[in-house]
């Protein structure tokens, strides 16, 4: 299963490395998306919570869901590392390929999936550990063992997630002790250690305060350049702030889907209308 | 309010004193009530504490410090140590958690990890019944059932495993100088009643507890680590790792708290662990613990320093289960004060 992400990888690697040659925000309908999803539905027991989803996410891009409450973005969102398997009585159909990898093959190696796939959840979740161990985890429990490798990763995710100046003098103390935003921060950096391909944020910054959600919405960006990243909010300005592409849910389907812009200015459906102009949700 | 009549003062009821009265009194008797139940039950540790000390004065004057240090329990010769009773009851609480608390961690670990709910209930509820046997009647199969068995198969087998490991034991030469010596870990032909049948007769009876208390902390292990966890890739032994570690320290109480339980328990014991005052490394020879010394000897003691004996072998029993529940109590409330 390892060779099987490791070859799509490389695909994926080829490709973006052409796009890295142009201007990555022009171009972005030659790309391969990261993302296929087809025919998604999704069960919770009986009832259907999601119905018959097709949607491309962009490599390289931040793509966000965007829906009212229970509009099933999120459980879409858990699809895509199939942290729904945790779920009892969640089952799935349809298909999702990411890199062209069919993540609800039989055959699929769901902690290898998940490795390629980082999660940042709602509400920060460190753990009760140092700020340093933390972001050790994932590589800890992936079998990366080495003491100087472990520690460059782990300086190296947090320089990323931008929390490397706020925290270097005090690594080795306890995560719990950091603000809301330094924690997701430190969930962003745990989440991008083991080098994922995709990194899916369930409403990242619901619980910070504007300035948090303002540091957390630019490292997002700057993620991107870098990996495929697909955010769900509730908030509107957050998707045109943060998005190149944009796909609004409700009721369970995906009602609309493409660039930001022409989603907020031009949409096609009455329901996409309505709903960012503001008369429901 | 109504307006024909004129306010009544606040804090005073129209309808008049009696049903006030009685509703004062009720207040003052059941605070009152509840008062004296407090009183009492410090009162009878306290008292309890007297007792046992006066009762052991004679012995504690007499024998002192070297009550520790001897091994012979001896009436007819006027010697008295609380040696091989403290050894016994070490030794057996110690095979009993060697072997409890794996087993009881592991039921909690599939009550509240593993098992689809329709399992979970029932085996929880199955785990606290074996709480509600009596003691005595987990002695009976143990003498009737379990001892018999080791002595017939169990320990044979074990003999033929552990025979050549060795530990070491304090001894002494004939010139009296003391030194190391190796002594077999099992010695000597199966008999059935002895440290290792007392030993797992206890792990057996605080499975209950340790289950139970180590179900309920890792309950407490949140979902947002649980799926924090699960989102980078870990397994779930590598997740269920993460949610012991999390949970340790309550899951270090449930421990003691079968400790403490382990200490004083009695009955079920003394059936199988062959009553001897002797110290032995070999899991075979038979042994009495302090509980059991008490429970078997105590309509014979039948002079002044014999009966003081005794009283000082309850006393330092009721001092180790006492600091064990104390330190449990301690590490619990230190777990409730992080959530």
């Amino acid at each position: 299963m390892d060779s099987r992400f490791a070859v799509n990888r490389q695909v994926g690697a080829v490709v973006n490395t052409q796009d890295l040659s142009e201007n990555a925000h022009d171009n972005h309908h030659i790309r391969r998306p990261a993302i296929q999803m087809r025919g998604v539905e999704v069960y919770y027991g009986k009832g259907r919570a999601v119905h018959g989803v097709d949607l491309d996410v962009n490599s390289r891009q931040v793509t966000a869901f965007i829906g009212p409450s229970g509009c099933g973005k999120s459980t879409i969102l858990r699809c895509m590392n199939r942290m729904n398997d945790l779920i009892r009585g969640c089952r799935v159909r349809g298909s999702i390929q990411i890199h062209g990898a069919d993540i609800y093959d039989r055959r699929t190696d769901v902690m290898e999936l998940r490795k390629r796939t980082g999660m940042v959840f709602q509400k920060p979740n460190p753990f009760p550990k140092t700020i340093f161990e933390n972001v050790a985890y994932p590589l800890r429990i992936h079998g990366i063992r080495g003491r100087t490798q472990v520690a460059d990763k782990v300086h190296q995710s947090l320089r990323m997630a931008g929390l490397w100046d706020e925290v270097k003098d005090r690594l080795h103390t306890s995560a719990l002790a950091l603000s809301g935003g330094q924690q997701q921060r430190l969930c962003i950096a745990r989440a991008i250690a083991i080098d994922p391909d995709v990194l899916l944020m369930d409403e990242p910054c619901s619980a910070l305060d504007p300035i948090a959600t303002k540091t957390i919405e630019g490292l997002i960006s700057d993620l991107s350049r870098t990996l495929t990243v697909v955010v769900v909010t509730h908030n509107m300005h957050q998707a045109m702030r943060v998005a190149h592409q944009t796909a609004f849910f409700f009721m369970g389907n995906l009602v609309e889907s493409g660039p930001t812009d022409r989603i907020f200015n031009n949409p096609t459906q009455p329901q996409t209308l309505a709903y960012v102009t503001g008369q429901f949700g | 309010m109504s307006s024909g009549r004129t306010n009544p003062t606040i804090g005073t009821r129209a309808d008049g004193g009696a049903r006030q009265l009685y509703r004062r009194w009720l207040d003052h008797t059941v605070f009152g009530a509840s008062f004296i139940g407090v009183l009492a039950m410090i009162a009878i540790l306290l008292i309890v504490f007297a007792v046992l000390i006066h009762g052991a004065w004679m012995a504690l004057t007499k024998i002192g410090w070297h009550f520790f240090a001897t091994q012979a329990w001896n009436p007819v010769t006027d010697q008295y140590g609380v040696l091989a009773f403290m050894y016994g009851t070490g030794l057996t609480t110690f095979i009993a958690l060697l072997f409890g608390v794996p087993a009881s961690i592991g039921v909690a670990i599939f009550i509240t990890r593993m098992a689809p709910p329709f399992l979970a209930g029932p085996v929880s509820f199955l785990i606290e019944v074996l709480a509600a046997i009596p003691s005595v009647a987990y002695g009976l199969w143990g003498a009737f059932v379990m001892s018999p068995w080791l002595q017939n198969y169990g320990e044979n087998w074990l003999y033929h495993v552990l025979r050549h490991v060795k530990l070491i034991r304090v001894g002494k030469y004939p010139n009296n100088h003391y030194a190391w010596f190796p002594a077999n870990l099992v010695h000597g032909g199966p008999s059935g009643s002895d440290f290792l049948a007392g030993g797992l007769i206890l792990a057996i009876m605080i499975v209950p507890i340790i289950t139970a208390i180590t179900r309920d902390v890792l309950l407490q292990f949140p979902t947002e680590l649980e799926n924090g966890a699960r989102g980078l890739g870990a397994t779930w032994w590598q997740t269920t790792r993460l949610a012991i570690n999390y949970c340790r320290i309550g899951i270090f109480g449930a421990v003691i708290l079968g400790m403490a339980r382990a200490i004083g328990e009695t009955m079920a014991v003394i059936m199988v662990i062959g009553n001897t005052d002797q110290v032995r490394a070999s899991l075979f020879a038979g042994g009495q613990t302090m509980s059991g010394v008490l429970a078997n000897e105590f309509l014979e003691a039948d002079h002044p320093i014999y009966l003081s004996a005794m009283f000082y072998v309850a006393l330092v029993l009721m001092v180790s289960t006492l600091v064990t529940n104390m330190l449990a109590r301690t590490l619990l409330s230190g777990i409730n004060r992080r959530n």
